[in-house]
This record gives structure tokens, sequence and C-alpha cells, in this order.
């Protein structure tokens, strides 16, 4: 298990780890009230550029009708209900938020830690709403 | 050192320092054996857990399956009416049909053109027999990449552990995939899905467990009988989750068998072995999908492996793990129930392309088989640097070829649950 510490400036995002790792814990020390939110990207942007992209979207309930005659002539009118599965498309994005991984938060000066099992898959981004310290455990994912 | 020149006669008595010049005579460079190594054995076949159906010719290009669906039910309590002075109420029940069509796909593979030059005065011997088997395996490769591909863009749900958005997407794009892609499930609904997937996002027990439940009560999906699947001794009333042995290796890291282990099970010397809740037991698989996820999010499928190319690398020639492959975040495995796919058997050519004779110098094949072809057009530089084509009357060239028609028909589609997660070999639980 190694640990480090970050110094983080107020407001500014900054790269902790680059790669695969296991966060086991974050600590947040700071001199004021303050938030930490950590996300998993390979640079400082919060955010990802997400193309426009197909799927489906379900109207529920769905109706139909058809007509038809039955073996004698007369016209019948069928209804179906249930649901339908539609094609959908989900528009680009091009400032689409990343998830946050964990958020710390302290109501005055002081600190907090929790135990976590943040899984990067590209690094380990840090971000403080005031100067602060991150204390950070972490061990290899692969 | 100086040396007389040698022959000498008439030498100085004093003369006894004059050794023979290394390098004067006759050797060879290096003495070459060829040894036959072993590779890691390629595991998994896509074959052997699905059922199998044979083409019929003359019908056209596609067949269309006809199932008949049962009639869904549409409460959860019956209040019928009371027998005195109440009339019965009445349920009409009504089956529907469902249709699934299947098509079929065909490749060709080919060695490089060998000369009789290269198998005359080389060292290793036969290597044209030789690459017939090497065509043979990449062929293999090939039909479980096409069928495991078909069943991950056709299934109407994709499972991603710890994901933000919801662990099950039942909304994601079904289609047949394709090169660049673009259909299916495209590259750029995976880049936004992927993105979502939180921590651990591993294939942990406790995601298979949560996947489980989504197949048997939401998908209605089917697990495997007895008797539905080749080797199926172990298969009865189960699902089969086929992922990597690296997956798998790591479920002694995880917390949930840690905490429910028996006392007496040692995992360090024995591993991981047997099902899980009876209910899914596993197959293993190599070169498993994996995806690469660069850093402005998009995705890309890297190739398991690649050539060593560097002539100074004491490897140079070998086929090692493709760096890209290596470093892949994200890893697909599948937990599949009984009849979702079928695959199919084209049957022969058609008889008159199939037939041989003395009239024909060869007929249609395409059951996959390797052959070695000599019917091979040779370029020929003209005097006016043009290229004209010869046929390869003097029989120095000789190639491997190979023509395969597969299809795969897709029966029950949601009886294949394809699980999207981070790739994780040590998410152990040190005290360190």
């Amino acid at each position: 298990m190694i640990t480090a510490s970050f110094t983080l400036t107020a407001n500014t995002a900054q790269l902790a780890l680059t790669g695969r790792w296991v966060i086991r814990s974050i600590a947040y020390v700071n001199g004021a009230a303050g938030t930490l939110t950590a996300w998993d990207n390979s640079s400082t942007a919060a955010t990802q550029s997400n193309e426009a992209y197909d799927n489906r979207t379900v109207t529920d309930p769905y109706t139909r009708t058809t007509t038809n005659d039955d073996l004698v002539g007369n016209e019948q009118t069928y209804t179906y209900t249930g649901v339908a599965d539609e094609d959908n498309t989900v528009e680009a994005d091009a400032s689409w938020p990343l998830p946050i991984a964990v958020s710390l938060a302290t109501p005055a000066a002081g600190s907090v830690s929790t135990v976590t099992r943040i899984n990067t898959g590209r690094g380990l981004v840090l971000k403080s709403t005031v100067n602060a310290t991150a204390i950070v455990e972490y061990e290899p994912a692969l | 050192m100086s040396l007389p020149a040698l022959p000498l006669i008439d030498g100085s008595p004093c003369l006894s320092w004059n050794p023979q010049d290394r390098r004067l005579y006759n050797r060879l460079d290096r003495w070459l054996v060829e040894r036959e190594v072993k590779f890691r054995k390629v595991r998994g076949n896509w074959r052997k857990p699905f059922g199998s159906m044979n083409w019929q010719a003359n019908v056209g290009p596609t067949i269309t399956s006809v199932i008949t669906e049962p009639p869904p039910v549409l409460r959860q309590f019956s209040f019928p009416n009371r027998l005195e002075g109440n009339p019965a109420k009445k349920d009409v029940v009504q089956v529907r049909e469902r249709t699934t069509p299947a098509y079929l796909f065909h490749h060709k593979f080919e060695s490089p053109v060998f000369q009789w030059l290269s198998s005359f005065q080389d060292f290793i011997k036969k290597k044209v027999t030789k690459n017939v088997d090497y065509v043979m395996k990449w062929q293999e490769d090939f039909a479980n990449q096409f069928y495991r591909g078909v069943m991950f863009h056709q299934s109407p749900a994709v499972f991603y552990p710890d994901s933000a958005a919801g662990e099950v997407d039942d909304t994601c794009p079904i289609g047949y995939g394709s090169a660049d892609g673009s259909t299916g499930k495209s590259d750029a609904y995976l880049a936004a899905a992927l993105a979502n997937i939180g921590s651990p996002g591993n294939l942990s027990i406790r995601a298979l467990f949560a996947a489980l439940g989504y197949m048997e009560e939401d998908a209605k999906a089917v697990p495997y009988q007895a008797g539905s699947a080749s080797d199926d001794s172990v298969l009865n009333d189960k699902f089969l989750c086929m992922c990597s042995t690296e997956a798998y290796g790591n479920f002694i890291n995880d917390p949930y068998l840690r905490e429910m282990r028996p006392l007496a099970a040692n995992y360090i010397a024995e591993g991981f072995k047997g099902d899980l809740w009876g209910r899914v037991t596993f197959s293993l698989h190599s070169d498993p999908i994996r995806v690469l996820r660069a850093g402005d999010g998009s995705i890309s499928f890297p190739a398991p492996d690649i050539i060593q190319e560097n002539p100074a690398a004491p490897n140079f020639g070998q086929t090692i793990r493709n760096p890209d492959y290596r470093a892949a975040q994200y890893e697909l495995a599948f937990l599949v129930g009984a009849e979702a796919y079928d695959i199919i058997n084209p049957g022969p050519p058609p008889a008159d392309f199939a037939a041989s004779g003395p009239d024909r110098i060869s007929s249609l094949k395409w059951n996959g088989r390797p052959r070695i072809t000599d019917r091979i057009n040779v370029p020929c530089e003209t005097e006016s640097d043009g290229t004209a084509w010869e046929a390869n009357a003097y029989d120095e060239f000789l190639r491997v070829i190979s023509y395969m028609v597969l299809g795969i028909a897709p029966i029950t589609t949601r009886n294949v649950l394809p699980i999207f997660f981070k790739r994780s070999r040590n998410l152990t639980q040190s005290l360190i």
C-alpha cells in the first residue's frame, strides 16, 4: 500500500495519479470549510466530449390497431397494447461531465477521511474548493 | 603482433608463437536447431455452449425463424366472481409469434505465395505444410471472434457494474456491428457507457449476483438444462459465465468470497474452483474482448497480439502481447443461458460447383478446410516496364487457401448478457 500527500490549490484540479490504481482511502485536510471531489481521468478535465450515438427508448404504454376481415367478411378492428422500443438518438455532448467518484466536505477547518474502493481506469484527479491537503492510500490495480 | 607469412620456409629457429588464423577456414556462422515450443493453449470454444441448425439451400438468402411466444402474465392477483348471483368473468388467452432472421457470411484466408527456392535452401523444412496448420488455427479464432461479436451486438441489454447510470442498460443499440464501430453497439455508445462505470467496477461476485438476478427475473432468461449443450454434465439448471482467466482468478480476492468462504477452504494452495450459488458455472476463454479508453474518452479494440520488429531486440520476430491490449482498462464477459443462439452449418456448396471430374481442375469448397494450390497468376515485368500476368505454368509457386462460410442464428438473444467491467488483478484487502 502506498500513501501519498497532495497539496491542492483552491478550485484547481490536480492530476494526482496516472494509470490503474485502487484508491483505498482519502483524507481531506483543510483550513476552512470546503469540498473535495475526485474523479477518474488522465487529465485535469472534468468533462468528456461524447459523440452522438443511437440507442432505444421505450414507449409505455403503446397501443396499435389493425383492421382485417374475418372469415365471413366482417371488418374487425384489432387493438394490441404493450410497450414499444423505438430508435432514439442521443445527441453529441462536447462537455459531458465525468462521474464524481467520491466527494468529501468539511463544515469548518479540519479533516475528514473515508475508505474508498475507487478503481481508476485512467488516473485520479482531485479538486478542492479551498487550499487543502489530500492524503491518498492506494495500490496497483493491474 | 605481426606474424610471418604462411606457409613459411627457412624460418627463424626462435620462432615459436605462430597461432593459426581463426578466420582463415570455412565454418558455419551459427548452428541452427529447429525447436518445437509449446504455446499457451487457446481456451474457449464459442460453438460448444450453443445449439446448431442446418442451412437449407435454394430457399433464399435469409432464414427466418418463427417462434411461438407464450402469452404474458397480466395480473398479480385474480378475483373471480362469486358463484351465487354473479356471471363468470372471462379471460381470452392468445399466443403470439415473433420472427428472427439469420444470414450466412463468408471470408477467405490465404498464406503468402511460397517460392520453391525458399523451400530448397531455407533451414526449416516443409514450411508450406506447416502453414496449413496456422491457417486452420487462424480460422478457428476468426469464427470464435465472429460468434461472440454477433452475440455482443445483438444483445438487448448490457451490464455495467457500479455504473452511475444504472447497472443494466436495456436501451442499448442492437445490430450486427461493423469494423468502423458505427453500427450495433457503436464506439460512440460504448465511450459514453464505459465512462459511467464507477468503482470498483470489476467482475465481482456481487456484480455477477446482480447480473444473474437481472437475467432470471427481468430478462426471463432460461438456464441450461440437462442435455441442452455439449459436455453439459455441469450445466444442469445453471447459467454459464464466459470470462477470462484473469477475471476468474481474481475471485480469490473478492471480499464477498472471503467473508463467506468455508473455514477449511484453502484458496492460497487450491485457488477458487467450482460454481457460484449452484447457479453459475464458468468457462474460461483466451483473448477476451478488451477496450482501451484514451485520454479524450474515445475507445478502441486493440489487437491482442503483435510482433517484435526491432532487429536488435533479443526476441526479434516473436509474437508478444500488444502493449495496448495489456493497457486496456475494460473487459467483456458473457453470462449465457440456454437456447440463445444456434450455430449455422451451411452444408455443402451447390452441386454444380462442388462436383469434380475430368472436365474440372478443382471444385468449390467452403467448409474452411485449408488446402495448397498452385493455381496462381504470376506477375512478370515486360520489356516496356509494364506488368503482365502469367499462369504459374512452371509450378514455381504455391499458396495455402481456404474459404469459409459461416453463420449464427439468433434465437432468444436476451439469454446472453454481456458484462463490461474494469479489469483488475490486484483488488486485495491488503493490511499493509
